[in-house]
């Protein structure tokens, strides 16, 4: 049985004072098991972004509650956080985030700065290897293109070995030849046993996961296993 | 380990904006290079007055006329001499009471005044001092031409003079002084020697005066019978504090002064050391002024680098985001806005340093060209004391901006970007 890396229960979360209170999630339950890749799906607005910021340890919740390894987070302080960003999790950002005039070399060892890992130059030259961007390794950032760009990105989010690569609409920027390789990066990182979180709203980017689950109004509108959801559309064209 | 990383981060950071760097640096190379250059300067000024004084000798005791019931250093008795106010009790037979003293070498006595000097038709006024044999010995001074006075000129109230080297060059130019004859107030003085070059010595040109016997002085030229100054010379400076007690008591007494309180003398009995010790707590209070004045620049380099900090976090922020997002926690971002300020502060002290130390240097070679025997000197507490200041300077400013760049909310921080 696969072990449960993230069970949320009734996850609420809501912005702003007394006044003005925007509410966004509105009780939201559900588990990730380790070495799952799962899309997180939903419309502009619908709260999917957020979620995806307290799954990776980037936000607070308001209310409910969230286990990560079977550990309370709402209990972690604000250094436990930055320490399991560090190492727990990477992410991959629609607009690339690249430290601008700065190499590939360096944007991709960024988080190791905050590591206490070894072999930090060796980690760096293996990730950006994965996207096999060697021949780009001493570029300046910004001479790169899109895809590219998300290359080098997708390395630093995997620098750190971890554990969950959290992806907020990563091919939202690119054009569809640079977005299928960045979604077979995605591929092979699952292969390799990488616990995939990807936010979008492009049902064919989702389509790539095992997994959808559908955020709607701050909730869960439908979480479906996309195989047994492919068996049941062939079902219904054979009918 | 952590404060290599972080600096590491911090200079990557501080590198990639060279010109804005550097901008920031020039705030601090100024205030540290003013500071530099005071502290230099003083301690360069500090040992030139020390010279100065140490060239007359630490063992002779000067008495000179005072106002009655003022301080000799207070400020109505230096306006009221200023103002001409003449004290007369001083007497030729004071400084022959003084010299029966055990310790007293020599002693030496003085008038001083103001005369013109006349030559074939060129005419010069200078200062003119009526002293005896031991005016030399007592201000360390050579011949470099004819004969001292002595004590027949003083006795015989001899009409001879002793020129300075300058007013020797004023009166007769390349001309051969000595035998010649040159009308002081219309008499006539017989030009029996001339000092070698000394320069402006002690806030007092010897190069620019005229010696005669104190008597012919007295009595010939001004018609008074009592003089401004005397100075003992003692055979070592460990009778100096003998001496000033010793010295007060004699001239009390034949002053009829009743109450020993130097207050109320008509004298004031001043020694070397004294006169160094004044000159010290003046010269310190006076460096202390300008470095105060100094540091207002440092603050101000200071509050330029809280500027471009402010500047730079809000230029970053999303870079601070992203810094966090990738696992930064708040105390790593404080730090490495903190040592980027340090580094900053520390670069631009080192470079402070230097150029106040080269500025320093050009003005020692300056005075030196103007006769001002005054060194160089770069005390290594200055340079500890400005660098220390100047990072420490970084670090206040740079906090507020570094704990602004620490509070950033990570997702708010990336979604300005």
């Amino acid at each position: 049985m696969a072990n449960k890396l993230i069970e949320i229960t009734d996850l609420r979360k809501q912005f702003g004072s007394d006044e003005v209170i925007t509410k966004v999630l509105h009780g939201v339950s559900f588990t990730v098991n380790e070495g799952e890749y799962m899309a997180i799906m939903g419309p502009s607005g619908s709260g999917k972004s957020t979620l995806m910021h307290i799954i990776g340890f980037l936000d607070r919740l308001t209310t409910g509650s969230y286990l990560y390894n079977g550990l309370d987070v709402t209990k972690f302080s604000d250094n436990k956080l930055a320490s399991i960003r560090n190492s727990e999790v990477g992410f991959v950002f629609q607009q690339f985030n690249l430290l601008s005039n700065t190499t590939v070399f360096d944007n991709v060892k960024l988080p190791l700065l905050y590591s206490e890992k070894k072999n930090k130059d060796e980690l760096v030259k293996q990730a950006i290897a994965a996207v096999d961007l060697e021949h780009r390794t001493n570029y300046i950032s910004n001479k790169l293109s899109g895809g590219e760009k998300q290359r080098v990105a997708i390395a630093r989010a995997i620098v750190n070995q971890p554990k969950i690569i959290f992806a907020d609409e990563p091919t939202g920027n690119l054009d569809s030849k640079a977005g299928t390789k960045i979604m077979e990066i995605f591929e092979a990182l699952h292969q390799e046993g990488k616990t995939i979180m990807l936010v979008t709203h492009e049902q064919d980017t989702a389509n790539h996961a095992g997994r959808i689950l559908s955020i709607r109004d701050g909730l869960i509108a439908s979480d479906i296993m996309v195989e047994k959801r492919r068996l049941a559309s062939e079902a219904v064209l054979q009918k | 380990m952590k404060l290599i990383k972080t600096l590491g981060i911090a200079y990557q950071s501080l590198s990639k904006h060279k010109v804005r760097t550097a901008l920031t640096v020039l705030g601090i190379v100024i205030g540290v290079g003013a500071v530099i250059i005071v502290m230099a300067a003083g301690e360069g000024v500090k040992g030139f007055v020390t010279d100065e004084i140490a060239a007359f000798g630490y063992d002779i005791i000067e008495i000179e006329v005072k106002t009655p019931n003022t301080g000799k250093t207070s400020t109505q008795n230096a306006t009221q001499m200023a103002q001409g106010l003449s004290i007369t009790t001083l007497k030729l037979s004071d400084a022959e009471a003084i010299s029966k003293l055990p310790y007293v070498k020599t002693m030496n006595v003085g008038v001083i005044g103001q005369e013109v000097f006349n030559y074939g038709g060129n005419t010069k006024t200078s200062m003119i001092f009526g002293t005896d044999e031991n005016f030399l010995d007592a201000y360390n001074i050579s011949l470099a031409q004819g004969a001292n006075l002595t004590a027949e000129h003083n006795n015989s109230l001899s009409k001879v003079v002793v020129l300075g080297y300058e007013l020797k060059n004023k009166i007769f130019g390349t001309e051969e002084a000595l035998g010649k004859i040159v009308k002081i107030r219309n008499k006539n003085f017989k030009v029996i020697g001339v000092l070698e070059e000394r320069g402006a010595s002690f806030m007092m040109d010897f190069d620019n005066i005229a010696l005669v016997p104190v008597t012919t002085l007295q009595k010939q030229l001004m018609g008074i019978d009592h003089i401004s100054f005397m100075i003992a010379k003692l055979n070592d400076t460990s009778f100096v504090d003998q001496a000033v007690i010793e010295i007060s008591d004699i001239l009390r007494e034949r002053h009829n002064i009743l109450e020993p309180d130097p207050d109320k003398y008509d004298f004031s009995v001043n020694t070397m050391q004294e006169a160094l010790d004044m000159l010290t707590v003046i010269l310190d209070g006076i460096t202390l002024l300008l470095i105060a004045i100094a540091s207002i620049s440092l603050v101000v380099g200071g509050i330029g680098i809280m500027n471009i900090m402010y500047v730079s976090v809000s230029e970053r922020t999303y870079e601070i985001g992203l810094r966090k997002a990738v696992g930064a926690s708040n105390k790593e971002i404080l730090r490495q806005f903190l040592y980027e300020a340090a580094l900053v502060t520390f670069g631009g002290a080192i470079a402070g340093v230097m150029f106040g130390a080269l500025i320093s240097w050009l003005i020692v070679i300056i005075a030196k060209s103007q006769s001002f025997g005054w060194s160089f000197v770069l005390p290594i507490s200055s340079v500890v004391l400005s660098v220390v200041v100047a990072v420490g300077i970084g670090l206040l400013f740079g906090l507020l901006p570094a704990k602004k760049a620490s509070k950033l909310d990570p997702i708010e921080a990336l979604r300005r970007s």
